[in-house]
């Protein structure tokens, strides 16, 4: 049985975060290495530590959010909105932090941050023009000039409002 | 050294895994994703891919199935579309053909048709049909709407209603404007359901009075005119014996 109740996180670049248990068992991974005990040492992840510390802020947060849940508290329910409207913010503005959050939260199993981070990234999207998209997923347009006549005039409703 | 390089290079989305950019897309509203058939071959197929559209259908968390008319299937056929007739996407997916499409925008009610409908009307009920054109050998799907004035000078009963054809061949709409008569006492307020045999699509409806009538509003795929037909007369229901 493990004796701690924190784990021990080693960035990429080296940095150790000491997070409680009780807050990392929203990541699969994490959660199946405490399960097996196999988390009493560092547990070594290809993060780096501006994304690692990300994820654990979050996790953070979230477990702070679930634990209050029965609590009529006004005030801190306004600042979790407050923080997870700033994590939206910030995040959409830094396509680097977006992109490694994504491989992340990816590897690391955490459903909820994934989905809310797919979120973000399809509200990107979702203006887009085909050419704007292309550009952001850098993607090749490789119709033919009379395929792509054929696929705009099918499909061009969808750019009017 | 290698990752540190790594570390300052600009991200692109389109490194993004498969399986990221699929839990991505999947969380697209309609409207946006037929944009993305604009971009590239393989997105194109992507968002045609019935395992897309199942988890997209999924990942619409706010979509309530109530509010959706569900029509066939019809030879694997089957239409989906908003109750709520501000929005006038209708989805259909062919399972036989693996196929899977939006409809343009159906043609909105124009006023003063055959002189017998208001300039301001609004659509008050929407019903739709899906059949085979004996004919043509062509699917087709038939919107019928009902229209009352916004005023409220002419009710559903005495405006004509607003008919259109969707060609699944040609994939376009055709107003029928020939032949029209006011449906509202057939279609009232609610969808109904529809039976299609033999190049045409039937509704049955109970007529107002007396109520031991009933009435059959046909549609006819080939020559796309709508009839109506009075029913035989039904023994009143007493309850019990």
């Amino acid at each position: 049985m493990a004796t701690t109740s924190t784990v021990k996180l080693r960035s990429g670049d080296n940095e150790v975060f000491e997070v409680e248990k009780q807050v990392m068992i929203q990541s699969g991974t994490i959660r199946n290495m405490i399960e097996d005990d196999a988390a009493d040492g560092e547990i070594p992840l290809q993060i780096s530590s501006r994304n690692l510390a990300k994820v654990v802020e979050w996790c953070k947060c979230m477990q702070h959010r679930d634990r209050n849940n029965n609590n009529d508290n006004k005030e801190e329910e306004e600042e979790e909105e407050e923080w997870e409207k700033k994590f939206d913010e910030e995040v959409s503005e830094d396509k680097d932090l977006h992109f490694g959050l994504l491989l992340a939260a990816n590897y690391l199993e955490i459903p909820a941050l994934l989905h809310r981070l797919c979120q973000l990234a399809a509200d990107i999207v979702k203006g887009k023009t085909p050419e704007e998209i292309r550009r952001t997923f850098n993607i090749k347009k490789d119709f033919t000039p009379e395929e792509e006549e054929a696929v705009m005039d099918e499909h061009g409703w969808a750019f009017h409002d | 050294m290698e990752r540190d390089t790594r570390v300052m290079t600009s991200y692109n989305y389109g490194e993004l895994s498969d399986d990221l950019l699929v839990e991505t897309l999947s969380r697209l509203p309609m409207k946006s994703l037929m944009r993305l058939r604009c971009v590239s071959k393989s997105w194109f197929s992507l968002v045609k891919d019935p395992k897309f559209i199942y988890l997209h259908f999924q990942n619409l968390e706010a979509v309530d199935t109530r509010n959706y008319i569900l029509l066939g299937p019809y030879e694997g056929i089957i239409c989906l579309s908003k109750k709520w007739i501000r929005s006038n996407i209708i989805n259909v997916w062919n399972i036989s053909m693996n196929e899977y499409r939006i409809l343009p925008e159906p043609p909105r009610p124009r006023s003063g048709v055959s002189g017998g409908r208001p300039s301001n009307t609004r659509i008050f009920c929407c019903n739709y049909a899906v059949g085979l054109d004996p004919m043509s050998n062509d699917f087709k799907l038939v919107m019928i709407q009902t229209l009352n004035d916004e005023r409220g000078v002419s009710s559903i009963n005495d405006c004509l209603p607003n008919v259109a054809v969707y060609n699944f061949s040609t994939n376009s709409w055709r107003h029928v404007e020939e032949g029209l008569f006011p449906v509202g006492r057939y279609l009232r307020g609610k969808a109904m359901n529809n039976v299609y045999h033999n190049g045409f699509c039937h509704w049955v409806a109970p007529t107002e009075t007396p109520c031991d009538c009933v009435a059959i509003l046909s549609f006819s795929m080939s020559e796309e005119v709508l009839q109506e037909m009075r029913g035989p007369r039904v023994p009143p229901i007493t309850e019990g014996i």
